[in-house]
């Protein structure tokens, strides 16, 4: 894990110090509110339906056990006593004191943690797959350039204001798990003969008008890859457009000029400062590596290791469900990766007490070198478990809420704070998955349906990433009711696809028996081997149509 | 009078600056250092040659440097003019007229930008700042001086913080 040295502590220092000042003035009125908005934003710092909301960035979902007991304090002390892991990977507090925001920051800075630039138009956190460094299909481990990124975006003086906010997600796997194709900016690392770059996709995103990234290099030098980013931002920055907030992502700006014109600009400033001091040099590439090389990884013997846990499994069944849903394969002989679920039924998906935080801080010491990452997904993963602690971990999370083996099933399901917390919502979405997990409570029957995805947004703005779901849900007003429309077929991946609307909207209550007639349609449609999306695919949304708006007898 | 900020200083403004066509038709440009949008700069420019080390330009956030580009090296002042704060086009303008065209003039920042939005102006290579009468100079000072190290290069300090590491 990337580790500060004097230089960035006097940065994050610096810069609650500012903050400090700027909160300061603003309370004693030398600020005017507009001009505080994105002082604050760009600090992380929203006001909320009920109270401020602080986003607090985990960079590409990198926590070690000290900062979860961090955060686990400020929960306690700043605020109620829970937290909530994002989508983008990050932690939010729903229940902060404005004027306390700059004490938060400061305790956070104590452990290499900000909230710099978690909203606002500017360049934010930048994220990747939870499984990068252990994943079995990975080319190269993408979080070196994720932290190349994060310093060169912290703060860049030129793109603090932009037309709005920018994402930028970085793959180092064959299965994209950092939907890049939903970004402003994806980078797929590549090889190209001995040379390692990037593919760069731009304008994808999702949002009021979601649309599928479009490559516009093939090849991108690694070293070339801040002078790019550069070139990309600065065409952005004087083009994009200002004066609706709503066309003003750079999606818009790429199709309105066609990706192919858009690559011209991009490769024509580029030019101009490709060969800057911004070049990325052989030590600097090296110094980032050198953060995220191995741990101190045992030999063990894989066979050994899985032979004991099948025998486990078969002994204990409550242990082989969770062995097989919530444990991935390892790049390493004998390891694992563990994924805590943060979905047990009733609980907002996502949320996180301080205790449990400091459970998980002694949970990664013990089984994990002392790591834990943050998933889009919303849970925890503790990455390097070797085999044979695995049935003791389980033992330790089984109490703790934590073993839900319900990772990859339709209640593993994404949920962004919708009505209870936001003041954006149309709708309210933690109840709806609630409901949903009610009514499939069952998880015989959620092993039997398979993998499948289900997203939940409370609005337009899509935090619960509705469009890329298997089934997306999306809370819509209608003259001041709460609705939900549902789309299906969306993806994430290399398949990359955005769901289609399948038809009128329903009340909250009518939601799960809908939802069950659309997996109806898929059990009874579906070959051996077909996931939902494969289902869907073959047999298209009219099935699915019919099925759900049948007029009943 | 609007204060005018250089090299942590507040100092005299010598310039005023020209709106629009209107205030250029009725103001005499042989004598006085004059600021002209860049409709009536380049036409001045192209008419005769008189004054000009005493006449700058100013530009709007969506100005065509390309247009500006074979008067830039003469120019003396080059205002980038922000409509309004949000509008973060000035910091590319700046950098670009600065890296790019090797601007090596007087370059500042009028119009409508906020104290916190300086550090990072000046990183962009704005050098003066044209700020309203009634901001603190003691706070504006200290904005500007927010951060005494950065990880970027721009037109303060061209080498990023990776090669200047130990
Ligand atoms: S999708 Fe809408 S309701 Fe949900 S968190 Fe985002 S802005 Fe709020």
């Amino acid at each position: 894990m990337y580790v500060y040295d004097e230089h960035d502590h006097t940065i994050i220092r610096e810069r609650v110090k500012q903050f400090r000042n700027q909160t300061n003035r603003y309370l004693a009125g030398e600020i005017k509110e507009e001009e505080f908005l994105p002082l604050r934003l760009q600090n992380g710092l929203y006001v909320q339906r009920l109270a401020p909301m602080l986003r607090i960035a985990v960079p590409y979902g990198m926590l070690n056990a000290r900062q979860l007991r961090k955060i686990a304090h400020i929960t306690r002390h700043y605020d109620k006593g829970y937290c909530h892991i994002t989508t983008r990977q990050n932690i939010q507090l729903n229940w902060p004191k404005l004027e306390e925001v700059p004490d938060i920051l400061a305790e956070l800075a104590e452990v290499e943690m900000h909230a710099v630039q978690t909203s606002g138009n500017c360049i934010r956190n930048v994220t990747t797959d939870q499984f990068a460094g252990v994943a079995t299909d990975e080319l190269i481990d993408p979080r070196p350039y994720c932290e190349i990124i994060r310093q060169w975006s912290t703060f860049h003086p030129e793109f603090a204001f932009l037309p709005r906010k920018f994402k930028i997600a970085v793959s180092g796997t064959a299965e994209d798990r950092a939907a890049i194709h939903f970004h402003d900016i994806g980078l797929q690392i590549v090889k190209q003969d001995e040379n390692t770059g990037f593919k760069v996709f731009v304008g994808g995103g999702l949002g009021r008008t979601p649309v599928i990234g479009s490559v516009i290099r093939d090849f991108l030098p690694e070293k070339d890859l801040l002078t790019y980013l550069e070139a990309i931002l600065r065409i952005y920055n004087l083009h994009g457009r200002r004066d609706n907030k709503y066309k003003a992502r750079i999606k818009i700006l790429v199709k309105a000029k066609t990706p192919a014109v858009f690559a011209e600009m991009v490769e024509k400033e580029w030019q101009t400062i490709r060969d800057s001091q911004s070049l990325l040099t052989d030590r600097e590439i090296h110094r980032a590596k050198s953060f995220f090389t191995e741990p101190e990884y045992e030999q063990l013997d894989e066979l050994a290791a899985n032979e004991k846990l099948q025998k486990l499994s078969a002994e204990n069944k409550a242990f082989g469900h969770w062995l097989r849903q919530n444990v991935s394969k390892h790049r390493l002989n004998g390891y694992r990766a563990v994924t805590l679920s943060l979905k047990p039924t009733g609980i907002a998906p996502g949320d996180i007490t301080d205790s449990q935080l400091e459970l998980i801080a002694d949970l990664s010491e013990q089984y994990s070198f002392g790591e834990v990452r943050t998933t889009h997904e919303q849970n925890i993963v503790l990455a390097d478990v070797p085999c044979h602690l695995l049935f003791d971990l389980w033992q330790k999370i089984v109490p703790a809420g934590f073993a839900e083996a319900n990772i990859g099933t339709l209640n593993d399901m994404i949920c962004c704070p919708g009505g209870d917390f936001c003041s954006l919502a149309n709708a309210k979405s933690i109840p709806v998955a609630e409901a949903i997990q009610r009514q499939f409570s069952d998880n015989d029957y959620l092993y039997d349906l398979g993998n499948i995805n289900l997203n939940i947004s409370g609005c337009m703005n899509a935090c619960g990433h509705h469009h890329i779901g298997d089934i997306g849900v999306l809370g819509v007003d209608k003259k001041g009711q709460e609705f939900y429309q549902i789309q299906l077929g969306g993806n994430a991946g290399n398949q990359a696809a955005l769901g289609k609307v399948l038809g009128p909207a329903f009340g909250r209550e009518e939601m799960p028996a809908i939802i069950q007639k659309i997996l109806d349609v898929y059990l009874e449609n579906r070959t051996a081997e077909e996931e939902f999306s494969q289902t869907y695919q073959r047999i298209g949304i009219e099935s699915f149509k019919e099925r759900v708006y049948a007029k009943a007898h | 009078m609007p204060k005018l900020i250089k090299n942590g200083e507040v100092i005299d403004n010598q310039w005023s600056l020209i709106r629009d066509a209107e205030e250029l038709t009725n103001t005499d440009l042989s004598s006085g250092y004059w600021v002209l949008p860049f409709d009536a700069f380049s036409s001045v420019k192209n008419g005769s040659g008189n004054n000009s080390e005493k006449i700058g330009v100013w530009l709007s956030s969506d100005a065509n440097l390309e247009s500006l580009s074979p008067y830039i090296q003469q120019l003396p002042l080059i205002c980038i003019d922000f409509p309004a704060f949000v509008d973060g086009r000035g910091f590319s303008i700046a950098r670009t007229l600065k890296e790019h065209y090797e601007y090596a003039g007087e370059l500042r920042a009028t119009g409508h930008f906020i104290q916190d939005q300086m550090h990072y102006l000046h990183r962009c290579g704005i050098d003066t700042f044209d700020i309203p009468d009634d901001w603190s100079v003691d706070s504006v000072l200290q904005s500007l001086n927010d951060f005494s190290i950065s990880y970027q290069a721009a037109v303060d300090e061209p080498q990023p913080l990776f090669r200047r590491r130990n």
